[in-house]
C-alpha cells in the first residue's frame, strides 16, 4: 500500500489530500482533517452559562452560529423562548456571518479556480492577479467582506467571537443610529452583489462545467420553516430528486443520522445509503425557491449542467448573500428590533438534554448537551456541516481521481483537481476538526 | 568613586584617551580637540574626570590613577575610545565588575569542598572580574587588603561565599563600607545551607556551592541603584495606655528629656493596677502608689496628657512618625471644672460603673474613681444622645465646665518611637463556673474592688448577695486559656490569703490549683501540706438550694463566697491596632517582642500576664532603648521596599487588599505608596498582574534568575525552597548550624515573606525541572508581616483544588519557626524520598 | 523592497487570520507586502525566507514543532497572533490535548493577543510591523479604562464572587448603578488581563473573558494569585473552566 499526501491550500484550516494507492489502482482518495481538537472534550464539566463563549471558538468563520445553536441548545435545556427582538437580532447576526463567511470563501478560495476548471487557463489566479484581476471585483468583494464584519460589530459587540447572543437572547438592543448604519450596509451589499453575479455571469455562464464536478445525485439536507428559507428555525428537510425524503424536527435526528460520543464522524442511517449534502446548495435544493423573483431569475441564468454541479453552489453563495441581505434589510424595518433588552431569566432547568440546531454558512450544525446532577455538561454531540459533508467529498474525489488516473497517471493533476474538488464544496476544517 | 560614571559620558572618555596619548594637553587645545564651544562644559567634565586628571601651570596630565584606569581598561578600550559609547549610555545598562570572596572559615568550608575547584569555577562565570581566598573574613584582619583589592578591581559588587547572611551580613558590610553600597553585597550561604549539611557528600557539595555562588554573582548583577533616604529624628515619644507601665516610661523619658504624649483611650490615666486594693509585697495601698505617681506625671512638663484619645492613623518610620488622634469629648471642660460634683448629685440616670465591674451603680455623669485623673466628671460617648435631652447638668454646673455639645477633637503628633501600654485583659468565658457576682460567684478583679478601701463595701469582706461577711471562701486559680501558671497568680492568692485572714480570721479559706497546669508549669507552686490548698484534675462548680459547692475530684467543699482568679488575655484591642500600628502577636495572641518593626515598642502586660516588678522591669529596660535610639540626630537608611511603575498600573487595587499594613492607596486615578508604612514583604507584588510593583532589593527577575542557575543541578528529584528571610531561612541556617545532614538536590531562595511566592514562580520551578516546591514560612500567628504567610496559604490551597494530585503532591507548606532546625531537615528528607518514590513509580 | 509575509495557522479556529483580512488595511496590506505563504489564500505553500512571520493557533501536535522551527529558522521576527499562539487559547481546557503557545518550542519577537486581536490593536500592530519598528502592547490590565471601577477597594473585593455572569440565578444584568462585577458577586477578569480591548464585553455590561490574555506570568498563575485574595465560592473554586481558559500551566517535569 502506498499513500500520496498533499497539502491543502486556499483552504481554511489545515487539511490534507489522501491519496492511497493499492497495486497501482487508486483505492481512495480522502479529504484528511489531520487535527482533531476536541470541543466535545473541552465542554465537558463546564457549566451551561459558560459554554456559548467556549463554543463559539470552534469555528472563527461561523462563530455566530455556533454561538447561537449552543445557547438554543441550552435554552431548550431551560425550556426558555428567547424574545422575538433577541430572534431578530441573531438572525442578523448569523446574517453578518453569512456573508462575511461566504464572500471570503469565494473571493480567496473558489473564485481564482474557476478560471482553471472553465476557462482551461493553466493555473489559478495568483493572489496578485486575483487582487489586480478586476479592481471593481476587487473591491466589491473587500466591502462584501467588510459589510458582514461590520454587522457583527454593530449587533454582537464585535466581528469575531461575537460577545452579545447569551442563553436567554441577545444583549443587546439597537440604537435607531445603529440600525440605519446597517441599512446602510445592507443596501450596499445588494448592490455590490448584483454587479458581481452579473460579472459572474459574464465572466463564466458561457461555460459549462465539467462533469469532474457533477454531484452523484446525494440527498440534500437543510431547514426550512414551513417551505422557506429559514436558517434559525425551522424543520430539517432531506430531499432527493427533488422529492422529500422526510421532513422532521430536530430532536427526531437520530433517525437519520447520529453520532456516538468520542468518535469521530456522522452515521447516517439513510435507506440507499446515499451520501448527504448540506450547505448553501442545499438549502436551495431542499425548496428550490427563495421566494424573491429577482435572485430565481439569477438562478435561471444558469442551465441545468450548472445547476447539478458542485460549482453551483459558488453562484448560489452569491445570491444567498444577497437574500440574506433583503432578509436583513426586512429585520431592520422591524420595530421590535429597537424595544428595550429583554432577556429570558434561566431559572429551572427542566430537561437535562437539549439540542440546538441552525443553518451555519457552511449548513446544517447542531449542538447537542446532557449535564448531569451537578449541572455540569457530561455528555456533548457536535454536528458540524463539513463533517455531514465528508463522505460526499472523498466520493467525489475518490471516483474523479480514478478516473483522471486511468487517463493520464499523473499525480500532479490528481492532486491539483483534488484540491480543486475540496476547495468547490467549501470545507471548513476549524470547525470539522472541532 | 565610581569609575563608571566617570567614564560615562564620551567627552570624558575621549580626554583620558588624549592624555594618555599626547601627556599634557593645554586647556585651550583640549577644548578645540574635544570639539566644545563653551567653557562651562569642559569645566564640568573636567571636574567629573576629579582624581584621574592633573593640570600643571598650562597643561593637564594623568594621575597615577588616571594611568591606572588606562592600564585596567585595556580590555575594554573600545569602550574608552567611544566605539560602544550606544551601549554605555543605553537605559537601565548596568555594568558590573563582581568580586567574589569565598571564605575558608578556618577550614569549615575548606575541609569538606576543594576551594581551589570553587574558585575555577567562579572565575568562569560572567561578570565576575576578580576572586579572592580569605581564612577568616569575619574576624576583620587585613582589612585594608580587602578594601584595596575591591578598588584596584574596581569592583562595584561583592559576593561573599561564605556563612549565613542571618549571622554575618552585617560584619560583612561594615568591612566593604564606604567602598561597596549595601544593596550590592550578595553572600552565598556554603555554609550553613551547604558544607555542614551535607558533610557526607563532598561532590555534590562543591556542585552546590558552585551553583550557590553562581547564583549570588547573578543575583548581585542585576541590582540597580537603590535611594538613600535620610530621616530626623524626632525627639519624642508617643505612648498608647496610661496605666503603670505606661506612666513608669513616661516618667523615665521625660526625665530623660524626651517630649512624652500619654495617649489613654478612657476618660482617666490609672490603668488597672489604681483599682487594685494594694500590691503584694509593696505594703502600700495601690491607688495612693498610683495617685502619687499620677502626681509626678502630671507635674512633669515634658509629659502631655491625652486622656479620652484613641489612634486614628499611623505614618512614617522610624524616628519620625505621624500620628493622627482623635479626642473624644468628655463633655466637661477640664480647666473650668472644679470637681464640685455638683452635676454628678443631680443627674438623675443610672447605669451600672464599668470602672466597678458593674458592683455599683453610677450616674451618667461621673467619675470613674476617687483617684482619678483629671479629675472632673466625664459623660459616656453611648449616652451623649440621652443626656442631650436632660441637660439639667449644664444647667447645674456654675462654672459652665460642662458643654453637651462638645465635638470630637482632631490632633495631629509628631513622634520619634511609639510604645504600646494597653495591658491585657481578663479571662471571661466564665459560664462553666456559674459566674455571678449577686450570688458571690466573683472574678478576682470584684475581689479586689471588695478589699479595696474605696470600693463597693468600704473594704470590708462582704458578700454581696446579703452584705453579710462570708463564712467560707474559696478560690479557683488560674482560670484561663493558657496551660501554664500564670506567676502572678500566685503571689495573688497569698496576697488574699493575707487579707482574708487579717479581716477575717475564722473564715475557712480554700484554693484550688490544676494539676494539669502544674504539670506542664516548672515555677511558682504553693506548700502542697499546707491544708487550705487543693490540687485538683476537674473542678465544678454547682448550686444547692441557696449554698454553692465546690466539687473538686469528688470531694466537695461549701463556700459563701467564691473568688475565680482569672488570667489575664490578650487585648481585645490588640487585633484593631495592628491595622494602624504594625507588631507581631506571639502564639497565645501577646504582642512577641521579637519582631517588632523599629520604632516600636511594648510594655506592660501586653506582652503576657506579667506581675508589678515585672512590668516595672521591662518599662525600664524599654525606656534605655527609646533614649539611646534618640539620641541621634538623624537616622539613615536605605529604602528597600516597593517601587511603583505607574505607567504599568491599570488601577485595580490587588495590590492594596493583599498589603498587610495599607501602605498603598489610589487617590485621583493614581497609585501611590506610603514608603515609610512599607515594610517590603512584597506581597503585593505577588498579586500584581501587571509589572506596577516590584521590590528595589529582592526583585522578581533576581528571583527567577536563581530558579534558573538553581536548575542546572542535575540530580532527580530536584527541591526549590521558599523560605522567609525570618523564619525559613532561619530554620535552614538552624539545621546548617547543628549539622543536621539533608540531601542535597534543596536549593533554597530567601524570600523577603512567603506571601511574596506568587503561583508563577512555583509554576516556573515545575516548567524548569524542579520536582518539589517547599515553602517555608513564620507560623501563622506570628508572621514578621501580620497576614503575609496567610495568603500565600490561600494561594496553595486553591493551586490543590485546581491543580489537584499535581500540586498537592508536588507542594508543600510549612510553618516553621527560626530554631527548628531539625524540623527543617525532617521536612526536606522526606519530601525527598517521597519524591524519590513518585519519581521511581513513573518509570 | 516590499517586506516578506509569512502567515501559519497551527491548531486553531481561523478567526484571527479571518480578523486580520477583514481589517480596513488588509487591501493595502496585501499591496505592500509579499506573502510568501498563507495557505488561507495562496496556493504556494513552501517555508521560505522572510522579515515577518504571523503564526495564529496553538501547538497540539508534534509535527507542528517541526513547522515552527523551520518557520523560526527562515524568519527575521516571528509574532504570535492571538491569544492561541501567545498563551494556547481555548483548547487549553481539553483534558486529552495539549495546547502550548509557540513560545515554548521558538523563541518569538512579540505577540499579538486577543480572541480574536481586536481589530484596532491588530491593525496598529501590523502597520508597525510593515515599518519594521516593535509592536507596541498596552501594559495595563482592563480595569484602566472600565467604566465601573472603583477605588473603593473594600466594597469591591469583600463580596462572594459566585457567578460567572451576570444573569446567573438573577436578572441583574442591568448594572443601573454601574457597579463593579467582582462587587456584585460576578467573576470578572479584568483585572488579570491585558488592556486593549477597549473593554467591549464591559461596556456591554458583561464581565471581562479574559481573552486578551495576561500581562506577565501565564493566565492561571495570574489567577490564582488574583482569586485567591478574594472570597471565591466553593463551586468556582474546583472550576477549570476559569483557571485553564486560554492557557494552562506546564507542570510536566
Amino acid at each position: 500500500m502506498k499513500k500520496v499526501v498533499d497539502v491543502c491550500t486556499r483552504v481554511e484550516g489545515h487539511g490534507n489530500i489522501k491519496i492511497l494507492l493499492q497495486k497501482d489502482e487508486i483505492s481512495s482518495v480522502n479529504f484528511d482533517l489531520e487535527i482533531f481538537r476536541g470541543f466535545e472534550n473541552i465542554l465537558l464539566d463546564k457549566r451551561l452559562i459558560d459554554t456559548p463563549r467556549i463554543a463559539s471558538r470552534i469555528c472563527g468563520l461561523c462563530h455566530a452560529s455556533q454561538t447561537i445553536a449552543s445557547c438554543k441548545a441550552i435554552e431548550s435545556m431551560y425550556e426558555v423562548e428567547p424574545s422575538n427582538q433577541s430572534v431578530l437580532l441573531r438572525r442578523l447576526l448569523m446574517i453578518g456571518e453569512l456573508i462575511r463567511s461566504h464572500s471570503m470563501h469565494f473571493f480567496f478560495q473558489a473564485f481564482p479556480d474557476l478560471f482553471v476548471i472553465l476557462d482551461k487557463q493553466p493555473k489559478p489566479l495568483s493572489l496578485n492577479e486575483l487582487i489586480h484581476f478586476d479592481p471593481k471585483l476587487t473591491s466589491n468583494m473587500y466591502e462584501l467582506i467588510k459589510i458582514g464584519n461590520e454587522i457583527g460589530n454593530l449587533f454582537g459587540g464585535r466581528s469575531v467571537h461575537l460577545i452579545t447572543p447569551i442563553i436567554g437572547g441577545v444583549f443587546f438592543s439597537p440604537s435607531k443610529k445603529e440600525i440605519n448604519i446597517a441599512r446602510k450596509y445592507l443596501q450596499n451589499s445588494i448592490n455590490n452583489l448584483k454587479w458581481i453575479i452579473e460579472r459572474f455571469q459574464e465572466i463564466f455562464s458561457q461555460f459549462d462545467p465539467p462533469d469532474v464536478y457533477s454531484l452523484p445525485n446525494p440527498a440534500y439536507m437543510g431547514m426550512h420553516n414551513d417551505e422557506k428559507y429559514d436558517r434559525y428555525n425551522g424543520l430539517l428537510r432531506l430531499a432527493q430528486n427533488n422529492k422529500i425524503i422526510a421532513d422532521f424536527p430536530v430532536y427526531k435526528h437520530s433517525q437519520y443520522f447520529d453520532k456516538q460520543e468520542d468518535i469521530r464522524g456522522i452515521d447516517f442511517y439513510l435507506k440507499n445509503n446515499q451520501n448527504i449534502l448540506v450547505g448553501p446548495l442545499a438549502r436551495y435544493k431542499i425548496i428550490n425557491d427563495y421566494g424573491i423573483d429577482e435572485l430565481q431569475s439569477y438562478i435561471g441564468l444558469f442551465n441545468k449542467e450548472w445547476q447539478n454541479s458542485i460549482l453551483f453552489s459558488n453562484v448560489i453563495r452569491l445570491i444567498e448573500m444577497m437574500f440574506v441581505s433583503y432578509e436583513g434589510l426586512s429585520i431592520l424595518d422591524d420595530t421590535e428590533l429597537t424595544q428595550k433588552n429583554d432577556i429570558r431569566p434561566i431559572n429551572f432547568l427542566r430537561n437535562n438534554e437539549g439540542l440546538g440546531m441552525v443553518e451555519a454558512p457552511r449548513g446544517t450544525l447542531i449542538h447537542y448537551y446532557h449535564v448531569n446532577k451537578k449541572r455540569l455538561i457530561d455528555k456533548v454531540k457536535l454536528f458540524i456541516a463539513t463533517e455531514i459533508n465528508l463522505p460526499i467529498i472523498d466520493e467525489i474525489l475518490t471516483t474523479q481521481s480514478q478516473k483522471l488516473y486511468e487517463r493520464t497517471g499523473d499525480f500532479n493533476q490528481i492532486k491539483k483537481q483534488a484540491q480543486m474538488i475540496i476547495r468547490s464544496f467549501d470545507p471548513c476544517i476549524s470547525c470539522a476538526t472541532h | 568613586m565610581d569609575i563608571y560614571s566617570i567614564l560615562s559620558h564620551p567627552f570624558r572618555r575621549r580626554v583620558l584617551l588624549l592624555l594618555d596619548k599626547e601627556g599634557y594637553i593645554p586647556y585651550t587645545d583640549l577644548m578645540d580637540r574635544l570639539g566644545l564651544e563653551t567653557t562651562g562644559q569642559l569645566n564640568f567634565h573636567l571636574k567629573k574626570l576629579g582624581t584621574l586628571i592633573n593640570k600643571d601651570k598650562k597643561s593637564y596630565f594623568l594621575t597615577e590613577d588616571g594611568k591606572r584606569v588606562i592600564n585596567l581598561m585595556n580590555i575594554d578600550k573600545k569602550i574608552l575610545a567611544g566605539e560602544d559609547i550606544e551601549y554605555l549610555d543605553k537605559v537601565g545598562s548596568e555594568i558590573n565588575r563582581v568580586g567574589v570572596i569565598i571564605c575558608k572559615c578556618n577550614t569549615e568550608i575548606s575541609n569538606l569542598i576543594s576551594i581551589n575547584a570553587l574558585e575555577n569555577y567562579i572565575k568562569r562565570i560572567p561578570n565576575v572580574v576578580a576572586v579572592k581566598i580569605f581564612d577568616n573574613l569575619c574576624q576583620e584582619k587585613n582589612l585594608e587588603k580587602i578594601t584595596k583589592w575591591s578598588k584596584d578591581n574596581y569592583l562595584n559588587k561583592i559576593v561573599i561565599a561564605a556563612c549565613s547572611p542571618k549571622t554575618h551580613l552585617h560584619i560583612f558590610e561594615r568591612i566593604f563600607d564606604g567602598v561597596i553600597d549595601k544593596v550590592n553585597i550578595e553572600i552565598a550561604n556554603i555554609r550553613e545551607q551547604c558544607c555542614w549539611v551535607h558533610l557526607k557528600e563532598p561532590t555534590l557539595a562543591l556542585k552546590k556551592a558552585q551553583i550557590l555562588v553562581e547564583a549570588a554573582v547573578e543575583r548581585v548583577a542585576l541590582q540597580k541603584d537603590v535611594q538613600v533616604k535620610t530621616v530626623k529624628i524626632e525627639k519624642s515619644c508617643a505612648i498608647l495606655g496610661g496605666g503603670i507601665a505606661g506612666m513608669t516610661l513616661a516618667l523615665s523619658l521625660a526625665r530623660a528629656g524626651i517630649k512624652v504624649y500619654l495617649i489613654e483611650k478612657s476618660p482617666t490615666l490609672g490603668g488597672k493596677i489604681a483599682r487594685w486594693s494594694k500590691i503584694y509585697g509593696m505594703g502600700d495601698c495601690s491607688i495612693c502608689l498610683m495617685s502619687e505617681m499620677i502626681g509626678e506625671v502630671v507635674k512633669e512638663k515634658n509629659i502631655e496628657i491625652l486622656t479620652n484619645t484613641e489612634i486614628e492613623k499611623v505614618s512614617g518610620e522610624v524616628g519620625n512618625f505621624s500620628i493622627d488622634l482623635v479626642k473624644k469629648p468628655r463633655y466637661v471642660d477640664e480647666k473650668k471644672c472644679t470637681g464640685c460634683k455638683r452635676c454628678i448629685e443631680i443627674c438623675s440616670i443610672e447605669k451600672s460603673n464599668q470602672y466597678e465591674f458593674g458592683l455599683t451603680p453610677r450616674k451618667l455623669i461621673y467619675i470613674p474613681y476617687v483617684q482619678s485623673y483629671p479629675y472632673a466628671p466625664v459623660i459616656d460617648q453611648e449616652d451623649i444622645e440621652t443626656c442631650r435631652q436632660c441637660r439639667i447638668c449644664e444647667r447645674a454646673c456654675n462654672n459652665n465646665a460642662i458643654d453637651l455639645d462638645q465635638k470630637f477633637e482632631k490632633i495631629r503628633i509628631r513622634v520619634g518611637t511609639k510604645v504600646i501600654a494597653i495591658g491585657a485583659d481578663f479571662y471571661s468565658e466564665l459560664k462553666p463556673y456559674n459566674y455571678n457576682p449577686q450570688n458571690d460567684v466573683i472574678i478576682s478583679p470584684e475581689f479586689e474592688r471588695i478589699l479595696s478601701a474605696d470600693g463597693p463595701t468600704e473594704g470590708k469582706i462582704l458578700k454581696l448577695s446579703d452584705g453579710k461577711p462570708p463564712k467560707s471562701i474559696s478560690i479557683i486559680q488560674c482560670l484561663g486559656p493558657f496551660d501554664y501558671l500564670a506567676e502572678y497568680c500566685g503571689t495573688l492568692a497569698i496576697k488574699y490569703l493575707e487579707s482574708i485572714y487579717s479581716q477575717l480570721p475564722d473564715c475557712k479559706i480554700n484554693i484550688f490549683f490544676d494539676l494539669n497546669k502544674i504539670k506542664k508549669s516548672t515555677g511558682f507552686m504553693l506548700d502542697p501540706s499546707d491544708e487550705r490548698f487543693h490540687y485538683y484534675e476537674n473542678i465544678e462548680i454547682i448550686e444547692k438550694g441557696n449554698k454553692k459547692i465546690i466539687i473538686s475530684d469528688s470531694e466537695q467543699y461549701p463556700s459563701d463566697m467564691i473568688v475565680l482568679n482569672v488570667n489575664f488575655v490578650p487585648n481585645k484591642d490588640l487585633k484593631e491596632l495592628r491595622k494602624t500600628l504594625d507588631f507581631t502577636l506571639d502564639d497565645h495572641g501577646f504582642m512577641s517582642e521579637e519582631t517588632l518593626a523599629s520604632g516600636i515598642f511594648g510594655v506592660g502586660s501586653i506582652k503576657g500576664p506579667l506581675d508589678y516588678n515585672s512590668v516595672i522591669s521591662s518599662s525600664n529596660d524599654v525606656a534605655i532603648k527609646i533614649i539611646s535610639l534618640l539620641s541621634n540626630d538623624y537616622l539613615i537608611t536605605e529604602f528597600s521596599g516597593i517601587e511603583i511603575k505607574e505607567e504599568n498600573c491599570g488601577l485595580c487595587g490587588l495590590c492594596i487588599l493583599s498589603c498587610p499594613y495599607n501602605a498603598i492607596t489610589i487617590e485621583a486615578d493614581k497609585i501611590a505608596i506610603d514608603k515609610f508604612k512599607c515594610k517590603g514583604c512584597g506581597t503585593c507584588v505577588s498579586v500584581c498582574p501587571t509589572n506596577a510593583l516590584d521590590l528595589n532589593i529582592d526583585t522578581t527577575e533576581k528571583i527567577l534568575k536563581s530558579i534558573e542557575v538553581f536548575s542546572k543541578f542535575n540530580l532527580r528529584p530536584k527541591i526549590i525552597a521558599f523560605c522567609c528571610r525570618s523564619c525559613g531561612y532561619g530554620a535552614a541556617d538552624e539545621a546548617g548550624l547543628k549539622k543536621l545532614s539533608y540531601n542535597p538536590n534543596i536549593f533554597i531562595i530567601k524570600v523577603p515573606c512567603t506571601g511574596r511566592v506568587d503561583t508563577s514562580l512555583i509554576f516556573k520551578s515545575f516548567k524548569l525541572g524542579f520536582d518539589g516546591v517547599m515553602i517555608i514560612g513564620c507560623r501563622k500567628d506570628s508572621c514578621r508581616y501580620i497576614n503575609s504567610v496567610d495568603q500565600v496559604r490561600q494561594k496553595v490551597k486553591l493551586l490543590n483544588e485546581v491543580l489537584g494530585p499535581i500540586a498537592e503532591n508536588r507542594i508543600i507548606r510549612k510553618s516553621l519557626s527560626a530554631v527548628e532546625g531539625n524540623k527543617f531537615a525532617e521536612i526536606v528528607n522526606s519530601f525527598y524520598e517521597r519524591l524519590s518514590e513518585e519519581i521511581k513509580n513513573e518509570t | 523592497m516590499k517586506p516578506s509575509f509569512l502567515i501559519e495557522s497551527l491548531t486553531s479556529c481561523s478567526g484571527c487570520i479571518s480578523t486580520m483580512i477583514s481589517l480596513d488595511i488588509f487591501p493595502q496590506f496585501l499591496e505592500k507586502v509579499n506573502l510568501v505563504r498563507c495557505s488561507f489564500m495562496r496556493d504556494e505553500n513552501n517555508i521560505s525566507e522572510n522579515d515577518i512571520a504571523l503564526i495564529e493557533g496553538c501547538v497540539s501536535e508534534e509535527k507542528q514543532i517541526d513547522i515552527l522551527k523551520n518557520i523560526r529558522s527562515k524568519s527575521k521576527r516571528v509574532i504570535a497572533l492571538g491569544t492561541c499562539a501567545a498563551f494556547g487559547g481555548m483548547l487549553a481546557l481539553s483534558t486529552v490535548k495539549e495546547a502550548e503557545p509557540i513560545s515554548n518550542y521558538i523563541e518569538i519577537d512579540g505577540i499579538i493577543p486577543g480572541c480574536p486581536p481586536p481589530s484596532k490593536l491588530l491593525g496598529n500592530c501590523i502597520i508597525r510591523l510593515l515599518e519594521n519598528k516593535e509592536i507596541i502592547l498596552p501594559e495595563k490590565n482592563v480595569c484602566v479604562d472600565c467604566e465601573f471601577r472603583t477605588d473603593n477597594i473594600e466594597s469591591k473585593f469583600m463580596k462572594r464572587i459566585n457567578k460567572l455572569m451576570p444573569r446567573e440565578y438573577n436578572l441583574d444584568i442591568e448594572n443601573k448603578d454601574k457597579r463593579c462585577f467582582l462587587e456584585r458577586g460576578i467573576l470578572c477578569l479584568g483585572p488579570i488581563t491585558r488592556d486593549g480591548c477597549e473593554s467591549k464585553c464591559i461596556k456591554l455590561n458583561l464581565p471581562c473573558d479574559g481573552c486578551m490574555g495576561p500581562i506577565k506570568n501565564d493566565f492561571t498563575s495570574n489567577a490564582i494569585n488574583f482569586l485567591s485574595t478574594v472570597n471565591l465560592a466553593k463551586g468556582l473554586r474546583k472550576y477549570k473552566g476559569i483557571f485553564y481558559r486560554y492557557s494552562k500551566p506546564k507542570t510536566k517535569r
